[in-house]
């Protein structure tokens, strides 16, 4: 039992996911209303409107990615000058601290209105949602210092440049992917809804037609997809995390060892 | 004090290049209008009766829907931190609910619900619950061994074990997750009324941007931050009482 639930693969969650298609598929038969498509003609549609839906997925993932790529070249820098130069930090950050409250969706109309409905505008909201978590984790994980590790590099007299990449980048590098990690769902899921706001093309703006044209079978085929999709970067992004950091997380399962 | 005055410091220069880069004229006065034209639209805002119901509808919407998912979000990790078997059958489906954005949701739940609050509080709640159920589900399972091991020893049933030594413990966690619901449901708050329209902050904004009332529209996400603002504020000043513990005990430690 206990292998069962605790197992590598984990099956109760394998099973309750089956379940509740199956649920889902007796239920909407049973109801046989217009608002509640059945598990099975959603899967039909996948498969129907394979096209379509892929050019929308391409064109989602697209601009996330270049609104993520944006948001980090620009604010790892600059959460790493924050971090480090701290007079700079302690002047900038209430200002960065002021705008994180803000949500990013607000800034859609402004956008809208500057550079239009089409890619640009889309991408600005994209990139002001990525940027915070990105730059305000780098310039926390570059301020903690272990004083330790900085002791023993006086000790070992390391030259600053061996100290930053030797002890300072890897002490920092945790931290920083969390940012990224978290700035990649933000940017994912600001990219649908942007989309759906402002629609040229994409998952948000298949969705908004399906629910315009009051198909309700493709406006759950669609939300399926964009759940699919993150579901499956999510997966990348912390399967790359874990590859990268392995040797944190290996010292980590060690500590709670112990 | 000092550090006081460093903070403010920094908010000044931006108001200052703000003014610089408006007065001097190098960004069109119709894209970024002058702080005192933004000061005075958010005075007209403050002192005009319309623009508080608009407020309130957004805060009792963001405020209701946000307390009712904490405390769903809270129940269920509990019943999960007692069956392990829950816990792991609800991993794979909430790593997929909680991805999708909650506007989403949107144009699938307008035809079920039609636009009534439930439907706004549907998309909230759903945003806002995955943050505090996930680090909450997460913390009650972590748990230092050796305190749950004495309370075995003093005898505690499983269910005192979780409300009275897991329970305390997680709270620290607990409330980051919580301190991330809140964001976002100042969020799909503002989002489901831009969609939807009717009352509210996002209703608003949505308006004064489409309608080129630039300073309005400014003077809007000014306010939307300082709600967010006062949104931390006040997860802070619950957190205190339940979870101030641990603030105290790791400065304890700092100072020994």
């Amino acid at each position: 039992m206990d292998r069962f639930i605790n197992g590598r693969i984990n099956w109760p969650g394998i099973i309750f996911i089956l379940l509740i298609l199956v649920v889902w598929e007796v239920w909407a038969m049973i109801a046989d209303s217009f608002y509640f498509p059945r598990a099975s003609a959603v899967a039909l549609t996948i498969v129907e409107d394979w096209g379509n839906l892929w050019a929308a997925t391409l064109d989602t993932l697209r601009r996330a990615a270049i609104g993520f790529a944006i948001a980090l070249v620009t604010m790892l820098p600059l959460g790493i000058v924050l971090g480090r130069v701290r007079v700079l930090g302690e002047i900038v950050e209430p200002v960065l601290e002021f705008f994180r409250p803000l949500p990013p969706i607000a800034v859609v109309p402004l956008a809208i209105m500057l550079l239009g409905i089409g890619d640009a505008a889309k991408l600005v909201v994209v990139v002001w949602g990525a940027s915070f978590p990105i730059v305000i984790n780098t310039i926390d994980a570059v301020k903690v210092q272990d004083p330790m590790q900085a002791r023993l590099a006086r000790s070992l007299r390391l030259t600053t440049w061996e100290r930053m990449t030797m002890i300072d980048l890897p002490a920092a590098l945790p931290r920083i992917f969390a940012g990224i990690k978290l700035g990649i769902t933000v940017a994912l899921l600001l990219t649908v809804v942007s989309e759906i706001i402002v629609s040229t093309n994409g998952l948000g703006d298949y969705l908004r037609i399906a629910q315009s044209d009051f198909s309700m079978t493709r406006v759950m085929t669609a939300l399926i997809v964009i759940a699919i999709v993150s579901v499956i970067v999510n997966g990348a992004t912390n399967w790359a995390n874990r590859r990268l950091l392995d040797w944190h997380y290996r010292r980590s399962a060690l500590a709670g060892r112990q | 004090m000092l550090l006081l005055a460093r903070r403010t410091f920094g908010l000044l220069i931006f108001l200052v290049i703000w003014e610089i880069v408006t007065a001097t004229g190098l960004v069109s006065p119709d894209y970024m209008p002058r702080l005192a034209l933004i000061g005075a639209a958010i005075w007209a805002f403050v002192t005009s009766g319309d623009f508080w119901l608009n407020f309130f509808a957004t805060v009792q919407r963001m405020l209701i829907g946000l307390s009712v998912a904490v405390v769903i979000a809270i129940a269920v990790a509990l019943v999960a931190a007692r069956f392990a078997l829950l816990r792991r059958a609800l991993e794979p489906i909430t790593d997929i609910l909680r991805s999708l954005p909650p506007p989403a949701l949107v144009p699938l739940l307008i035809f079920v619900l039609g636009i009534t609050p439930a439907l706004f509080y549907f998309v909230i709640i759903f945003g806002c619950m995955w943050a505090t159920y996930i680090s909450a589900s997460n913390a009650l399972s972590t748990v230092e061994p050796v305190q749950v091991n004495t309370a075995k020893i003093y005898g505690l049933t499983d269910w005192q074990i979780l409300w009275q030594i897991r329970l305390p413990a997680a709270m620290p966690e607990i409330f980051t997750g919580i301190r991330l619901s809140a964001s976002v449901s100042l969020l799909a708050t503002t989002a489901t009324e831009m969609l939807l329209g009717g009352q509210g902050l996002g209703a608003m904004i949505y308006n004064a941007g489409f309608s080129l009332l630039w300073d309005q529209m400014y003077a809007l996400m000014f306010i939307i931050g300082l709600l967010g603002i006062a949104m931390n504020f006040l997860v802070a000043a619950v957190r205190y009482p339940l979870a101030g513990w641990q603030s105290r005990y790791s400065a304890m430690g700092a100072a020994a």
